[in-house]
């Protein structure tokens, strides 16, 4: 299959992964699901959207485009009308169908080929690349499976681009390929790899507990020598803004009011707001924080408030969890505790000596049985 | 720490060829068929333990293997099953080119319980997670704990630390040979002890003994006396009593003559009373003959208005059923009314239904549109090769044929080759015979020229033809060959086809599958595919370029709503044909008819009943309402009553007058012997008085006499009883007198001194002159002490005795000191096994107890993200039962009480928090792979997903780096995990990579 269009020298590609339009994580409940799924379609959106302002030639999707293999209508309805606007622009939109049982499974790409908006390359079965000519450059664009072990190109006038979904495929295509895309990492980069170029655009869709990655995608520019620039471009307002608490913000107050005044400026405005708890917190300050009410006022304006816990000890009692759950330390715990309160029969000569017994054998059988 | 690396299955229960790879770290997937999910599992569980009770080998050679990482090291191990029973087993520790195979079921298992240090039921209870409501019992956790921490090292130290029955017999016979010297000891003081109070008691005996007899002799003197005073005083008191027996005799005849005088009198008054009132007892007996007929005329009037009355009731209950049958008339024919209505609605509602239906189906293929276009049109495809296929297959068939005709011909020209040559050399030799007969014949025999010549023109003749025909028949040859090659052609380019055409068979399984799964049409036929695929594709372009769709949702509750309505008036136009049925089968109008009947003749016997009432009462003059009747007969009833019963007494007083008329004359002939006996016996009393003494006088008479009489009576049997005991008293005192002596006797010969049986007092002292200076304060108390110690001393000897046999050691060869040291340091070794044993057990406690608060620590991070923000913390009780922070109630939830969905999820995050919080850190052999079955019974599939994505930002997480879930095809979405393998009709399907791997999606939420 061949697009033809235009004379220029250089083209203009727009490369994005992780778009995963349709994802519904199950730790969302259905208010915040609209949300986020809603979120996640303007992202794609906005990607199509600095496609068409920077006057692209081609748009690249490095897999991820839908988060279920078998997408919803709503969601097939949605890529459609966003890739149509770029195929009425005369962008060449190439997907990478990831797809494991092409019988079964990726119906979704395969209907947007169907419906003639996008070219699908796939890492097995027929369609493994796709040859097209933009500007009289003409590019072979095929799944890093397709490409791993072709001869280098003679033709000067014919760039290979990879599709590539696992680290370990770089190795065998960077003699292969002129530019490598790998999209599945949610961080941005770019470096030489051998004769190759590598771009990771990075994910395009929202992420609540991701920290280190920013949303968004890659643009690159190309003509007969390869890849002459390349540039990601961040989506402001995707990633979610992060908001800390320690139980000594709350403590004389009212936790929830706290919060909900400190959000205030947020809800109805940011999509995604991470709430963190660090620190130790009463069980009774745990509870008042209400933080069910809190996500529930959230979720109905309009904002997905994700609580990170990672950071939180909630105290509920003397039998509080230990941090460390060894036999040997808690032999030394029922040492000092005997210590604490001896009786007739053991003195701390006596017990230090139980406890190097109960030590030692526990350590030197450990030894024996693993021999 | 223990992780799978790799898992091969061949020919065991449903599966054929499976082969599954494990990543250290990360979410696998394994689609498998329900029933052959536990076969994956038991596969798993044979090559770590043994075969399998269930679980058989389908052929001889049937094998499963698996590769662990047990504490960094790859261990395989390989078990050859056979399908009559029994195994072949092998286990390779991987350490480069030393690693040696172990062979044999018993080594192998020697090596893994060495090596893995868990049975089976624990391997399982820490890798398959159960959905929970509670924790276990402390006594399950426990004993988890210690099989995790090695129950033969924990058993081993506990016997090293327990007091063990050698240590209780050391510590026994030191403190025995401690024993035996402090009673050698404690024996002789009291042998001391003993004689000193000995000595003290005989003396203290015979001063005793000596104040005893002294006291004896005195009180024998005045007992004698006293005897004597006391006969004297019985003779007076016997000679009173005598005269005391006439004056009460006197008494008693004056008082039997005045009641005899007085029962006369009142005879004599009642037969005078009863004589009157039997005369008038006649005059009442007419009287109630009279009243008794008026009370016949009176139970006739009262039968007559009962009658009456009861007619009416019977007509008011006439009238009620009347009524009542006219209702139901009433509701027949508006029950018809509305069962014309109902059926009409019924009609509308079926309608509605159908439609409701129709755009249901519409909206749920158009939810799943995407899928069907896919599967369609590959479907389309796969039948189109299978037709070219039959067409194959009848191409072959007559290839084959044609393949079988030529190598015939083949064989054919090959024969007449042969055939050919064997006449070109009779050919050639035809001719070479012709040439030599024509060279004879030109020689010298002339007709064997002519022979000779015929004959080398025949020859000629013959191989000429020959050879054209041979070539003729090559050029035929080439061509068969030809045709041969291009049928091997064609036959190779079918078996390619038949071979795509087995895995489309398997795709096409696949297919249709997922079509009846999604409630899809199956086609037939490539046409009817093609033409459901282009109607998709035409449906999918509306779709997708139109605004919007009805949500499937909505339908859905459309649908429901108008099939309720439908079966609501389906309910109705039945109850209703039902309601006509019965009113019809009950004949309410033909009842209401009878009532009527029944209601007239009911008040004419009424009628009938009063006329004949008041008849009655007009002729006993009274009126004829039924309460004045009633209540004149009670009255005439009472009266009646009252007079018989008077009537009825006559006899009873004819007979209370006879008795009256006897009694008078028994008291009339009684009185004249009294008197004569009363004149006796004052002729034999001087004392007494001649006339009759008042009545007053009698009584007090006969009471004092007898009050005197038993006086003297008390008296004279004391005195007689004071002379007896005195006399008894006189002979122990002199009795006495003598014991005394006899016991100071022997008192004195107790001490060793030398005396006659009855010792005077002077005597005895003489013999002990210092005997008041040596005072014994407390005998009884000196006795007990020495009884004390005599018992004392026996138990000594004893202890020592016994002591002796134990010990093995003499009584006079012991050393205090030396046995007490022993002694000490024996003891101390104890207290310091058993500090051992306790700190032990409290560390055991302390872990198992802290299961609990760590358990509740991991749920709390998950059960928000995993109930959908509904619940934010967790308490698990002292009971182990799991509560859950209702927030908007603010208070406790059991987890029973929860919804039952975000239950589910719960509870399998309950039994995974409590895996990762049962694991010491020290644990040696703790697996660090989760193996979650959506196939069983217990855990749904939803449930693994969404904790699955809860624990991915928990602790838990870092305690199990490889999760391993089952799951039928479709189950779980393969967005979830990491790797992903097929398993399909028992043989694993090669799996290319995640492009998407569920740590992009986790990363989200």
């Amino acid at each position: 299959m061949r697009f033809l269009r235009g004379s220029a020298e250089s083209i203009r590609a727009v490369l994005t992964a992780g778009s995963r339009i349709g994802d519904a994580p199950s730790s969302l409940n259905p208010e915040q699901l609209v949300i986020f799924q809603a979120h996640t379609r303007r992202s794609f959106a906005a990607v199509v959207d600095q496609a068409l302002a920077d006057d692209a030639d081609l748009l690249l999707i490095a897999g991820g485009l839908f988060a279920r293999s078998e997408p919803g209508l709503e969601d097939i309805r949605f890529a459609s009308q966003c890739l149509r606007r770029a195929r009425d622009a005369g962008i060449v939109v190439i997907a990478l169908d990831e797809a494991n049982e092409p019988a079964t499974d990726g119906a979704g790409i395969a209907f947007l080929e169907e419906l003639g908006l996008l070219a699908a390359v796939r890492p097995a079965g027929p369609m493994r690349t796709r040859t097209v000519q933009i500007a009289g450059l003409t590019l072979e664009i095929g799944a890093a499976s397709a490409l791993d072990h072709v001869e280098p190109a003679a033709d000067r006038g014919l760039l290979r681009i990879a599709l590539a979904v696992d680290t370990d495929e770089l190795e065998t295509l960077e003699t292969a390929a002129d530019v490598i895309v790998l999209g599945n990492r949610p961080d941005p980069g770019q470096r030489r790899l051998g004769d190759a170029f590598l771009v990771c655009p990075g994910w395009t869709a929202p992420s609540v507990t991701e920290r280190r990655a920013e949303a968004g995608f890659a643009i690159i520019d190309l003509d007969h020598e390869g890849v002459i620039g390349a540039e990601f471009r961040e989506l402001a307002g995707v990633a979610p803004v992060v908001v800390s608490f320690s139980a000594a913000d709350l403590v004389d107050r009212d936790p929830a009011a706290a919060i909900r005044e400190r959000l205030a400026t947020l809800i109805g405005e940011a999509p995604l707001v991470t709430l963190e708890l660090v620190g130790e917190f009463s069980r009774e300050l745990w509870h008042r924080c209400r933080i069910g009410d809190l996500s529930r006022r959230a979720s109905a304006a309009g904002t997905l408030v994700h609580v990170d816990l990672a950071q939180l000890r909630v105290l509920a009692g003397p039998a509080d969890a230990q941090p460390t759950r060894s036999f040997v330390v808690e032999v030394r715990r029922a040492a000092d505790q005997m210590n604490a309160a001896p009786d007739a029969d053991s003195d701390s000569e006596t017990i230090a000596r139980a406890r190097r017994a109960v030590v030692d054998g526990f350590r030197r059988r450990a030894g024996s049985h693993a021999a | 720490m223990i992780l799978l690396e790799r898992l091969v299955i061949r020919e065991l229960g449903a599966l054929h060829r499976v082969e599954l790879e494990f990543q250290p770290q990360g979410h696998h997937l394994i689609t498998v068929a329900d029933s052959q999910a536990q076969v994956v599992r038991e596969a798993l569980m044979t090559c770590l333990f043994g075969p399998a009770d269930g679980l058989r080998a389908r052929s001889d050679g049937a094998m499963v293997e698996c590769v662990l990482a047990a504490g960094g090291r790859p261990v395989t191990v390989r078990r050859t099953l056979r399908a009559t029973g029994g195994d072949e087993s092998e286990l390779i520790v991987n350490r480069g080119p030393r690693s040696t195979p172990i062979r044999g079921g018993a080594q192998v298992g020697a090596a893994l319980d060495a090596m893995v240090g868990l049975d089976q039921e624990t391997l399982e209870a820490l890798v398959l997670p159960r959905p929970r409501a509670e924790l276990p019992p402390a006594a399950e956790v426990r004993a988890l704990l210690r099989r995790l921490l090695g129950e033969r090292r924990i058993q081993e130290m506990e016997a090293e630390f327990a007091d063990s029955p050698a240590h209780r017999e050391e510590e026994t016979a030191a403190r025995a040979r401690v024993e035996l010297a402090e009673a050698v000891m404690r024996a002789a003081a009291t042998k001391d002890e003993i004689d000193r109070l000995e000595r003290s008691l005989q003396r203290w005996r015979v001063r005793q003994a000596l104040q005893a007899l002294a006291a004896a002799s005195e009180r024998a003197a005045e007992v004698d006396a006293t005897e004597r005073s006391y006969r004297v005083l019985r003779g007076q008191f016997l000679d009173e009593r005598d005269r005391l027996a006439a004056y009460r005799e006197f008494a008693v005849l004056w008082a039997d003559h005045a009641h005899h005088a007085s029962e006369a009198a009142r005879a004599r008054e009642r037969v005078e009373s009863l004589d009157a009132r039997l005369g008038e007892l006649a005059s009442l007996a007419q009287r109630a003959r009279l009243d008794a007929e008026r009370l016949a005329a009176l139970d006739r009037a009262c039968e007559a208005v009962a009658t009456g009355l009861t007619a009416s009731q019977a007509a008011d209950r006439a009238r009620a059923k009347r009524d009542q049958h006219q209702q139901a008339a009433h509701e027949f024919r508006r029950a018809r009314s509305d069962l014309v209505e109902a059926q009409v609605v019924q009609s509308k509602a079926r309608a509605a239904a159908e439609r409701a239906r129709t755009l249901r189906k519409r909206a749920h293929e158009d939810e799943h549109l995407p899928v069907a276009h896919r599967l369609w049109g590959r479907l389309g495809d796969i039948l189109d090769a299978a037709s070219d296929h039959d067409h194959d297959e009848v191409d072959a068939s007559a290839r084959s044929l044609e393949t079988t005709r030529i190598k015939q011909q083949l064989r054919s020209l090959a024969i007449e080759a042969q055939r050919r040559k064997s006449r070109l050399v009779v050919s050639a030799i035809g001719v070479a015979l012709g040439i030599v007969l024509a060279t004879i014949g030109f020689t010298g025999a002339a007709p064997l020229a002519v022979l000779g010549m015929a004959t080398v023109v025949a020859g000629t003749a013959a191989g000429a033809w020959s050879l054209w025909s041979q070539r003729t028949d090559q050029a035929r040859e080439e061509e068969l060959l030809d045709q041969l090659a291009e049928l091997d052609h064609d036959l190779q380019t079918s078996e390619q086809r038949a071979a795509r055409l087995a895995v489309n068979r398997r795709q096409q399984s696949k297919i249709e599958h997922e079509l009846e799964r999604r409630g899809l049409e199956i086609p037939a036929t490539a046409e009817r595919a093609r033409t459901l695929r282009d109607s998709a594709t035409a449906r999918l372009r509306r779709l997708a370029d139109g605004d919007g769709a009805v949500s499937t949702d909505d339908l859905e509750a459309e649908c429901a709503r108008t099939e309720r309505q439908l079966a609501h008036a389906d309910r109705e136009v039945q109850r209703l044909q039902a309601r006509m049925r019965e009113l019809e089968d009950s004949g309410a109008e033909d009842l209401a008819a009878a009532a009527e009947a029944e209601l007239r003749n009911q008040i004419e016997a009424s009628g009938r009943a009063h006329g004949h009432a008041s008849e009655l009462a007009g002729s006993l003059g009274l009126s004829d309402d039924q309460r004045t009747l009633t209540e004149a007969r009670s009255a005439l009833q009472r009266d009646l009553n009252a007079l018989q019963d008077r009537v009825d007494r006559q006899s009873d007083l004819e007979a209370s007058h006879q008795r009256e008329q006897w009694k008078l004359h028994a008291a009339e002939s009684a009185l004249p012997g009294i008197r004569q006996a009363i004149e006796a016996l004052v002729e034999t009393e001087p004392g007494l008085p001649r006339g009759q003494p008042a009545a007053a006088a009698i009584g007090r008479l006969e009471g004092l006499a007898a009050l005197a009489d038993v006086i003297a009576a008390v008296g004279e049997s004391r005195a007689a009883d004071q002379v007896n005991r005195t006399s008894a008293t006189a002979r122990a005192a002199h009795d006495g007198v003598a014991r005394s002596a006899a016991e100071l006797a022997g008192a004195v010969r107790a001490t060793g001194a030398h005396v006659d049986a009855a010792p005077t007092v002077s005597e005895v002292r003489a013999i002990f002159p210092d005997l008041d200076d040596d005072r014994l304060e407390d005998a009884g108390g000196a006795r007990r002490r020495m009884q004390r110690a005599r018992a004392e001393r026996r138990e000594f000897d004893a202890q020592i005795r016994e002591l002796e046999l134990r010990t093995g050691a003499v009584r006079n060869e012991v050393d205090l000191e030396a046995s007490r040291a022993a002694l000490d340091d024996i003891v101390d070794r104890r207290r310091v096994r058993a500090a051992a044993a306790r700190l032990m057990g409290q560390a055991l406690d302390a872990l198992a107890s802290g299961v609990r608060p760590t358990a509740e620590a991991a749920l709390r991070q998950v059960v928000g993200p995993i109930t959908g923000g509904r619940y934010w913390d967790v308490r698990i009780a002292s009971d182990q039962t799991v509560n859950l922070w209702d927030e908007d109630g603010q208070a406790w939830a059991p987890l029973r009480d929860v919804a039952a969905d975000a239950r589910g999820r719960v509870m399998l995050a309950v039994g995974i928090a409590f895996l990762s919080a049962v694991r010491p850190h020290d644990a040696p052999h703790a697996p660090a792979f989760l193996w979650l079955d959506a196939a069983g019974e217990d855990v749904d599939a939803g449930a693994i997903a969404a904790v699955l994505d809860g624990l991915a930002q928990a602790d838990v997480q870092r305690h199990f780096p490889q999760v391993i879930a089952t799951a039928a095809p479709g189950g779980l979405t393969h967005a979830g995990f990491d790797h992903v393998a097929n398993i399909v009709e028992g043989t694993s399907e090669p799996s290319p990579a995640q492009a998407a791997p569920a740590h992009w999606l986790r990363a989200v939420g």
